[in-house]
């Protein structure tokens, strides 16, 4: 079993970044992560951060998603906050092992400012991210995707959410 | 409204988690029933639970990262009474113990949140 985690989370690969001064405001960070040592047979039960965050997958990594009952395959959505009573169970899927990703973490101030919703409209919820982006969540994930290397990913993501703030309403 | 919970949360993740709704009102300048208004209406959790979720992944993450550190003096700056109640908190959500928990996973179960392998 202590394998298995080794495997899992032991060997996680992360880089944090911060994002640009206009952005910060609403955005704690952007965490690069990706693991080569993925077996697609692991379901993980996670435990909320408390946090709102935004999670982006590429090179061919996804998460199944499940309550128990229903699954659901997801690349791209954003998790809220979840009660401690409410587990989320996840099983990461990948091609040759190889899970990549980024997570995103708002404040509550840039959910607001974001996602033009208050922060309950999240908890114990997943939200698709074209429910809340539309077809800019396309282009912002294939951009990602053809990205080179993770600096270029955070340029990308900084101008994201930089054109965001100047085209969407403001909080709610 | 998102201002006025942003600054309770600024708050409480100063403390960690570590602190009561009578100090996140008094910081706040609101009444216990407003700060329980203002998490209920706005975040849809009550600002117990909430705590309660800062605190624990605190402690989560405090124990993952130094492993041999003594049980107590983690709990001690996460603001638990006593061990018990924190090993009552952990079986009830990670179904077992930390020091099982901790023996099977050698620290490696947190990754900016707590995770359990089934």
């Amino acid at each position: 079993m202590n394998n298995t985690y080794f495997e899992l989370i032991g060997k996680m690969k992360k880089s944090v970044s911060i994002p640009s001064d206009e952005v910060a405001q609403f955005i704690e960070n952007y965490v690069f992560f990706e693991n080569t040592h993925i077996t697609n047979d692991k379901y993980l039960k996670v435990v909320s951060n408390g946090k709102v965050e935004m999670f982006l997958f590429y090179n061919n990594s996804n998460l199944v998603i499940t309550n128990g009952k229903n699954e659901i395959t997801l690349t791209n959505f954003i998790v809220g906050i979840f009660e401690l009573e409410n587990a989320l169970y996840i099983k990461p899927v990948t091609k040759s092992a190889y899970l990549s990703g980024i997570f995103i973490t708002f404040n509550f101030r840039g959910v607001c400012q974001y996602f033009g919703l208050p922060v309950k409209a999240f908890t114990n919820k997943i939200v698709r991210l074209e429910t809340i982006f539309g077809d800019r969540s396309k282009t912002l994930i294939d951009k990602i995707t053809t990205a080179s290397c993770n600096k270029q990913r955070e340029k990308i993501l900084n101008e994201f959410f930089l054109e965001e703030l100047k085209t969407l309403p403001n909080n709610v | 409204m998102s201002d006025r919970l942003q600054e309770a949360n600024d708050f409480i993740t100063e403390h960690n988690g570590c602190c009561t709704v009578k100090e996140i009102a008094d910081k706040l300048n609101l009444s216990i029933r407003s700060i329980h208004r203002l998490f209920t209406e706005d975040m849809g959790i009550a600002p117990k639970k909430y705590l309660r979720i800062i605190r624990f992944n605190y402690a989560c993450m405090q124990i993952s990262t130094f492993p041999e550190i003594d049980l107590f003096d983690v709990l001690c700056s996460c603001g638990y009474y006593d061990q018990m109640h924190f090993i009552h908190e952990f079986k009830e959500i990670m179904k077992t113990t930390p020091s099982h928990f901790l023996k099977i996973t050698e620290g490696h179960f947190y990754f900016y949140r707590p995770l359990i392998v089934l």
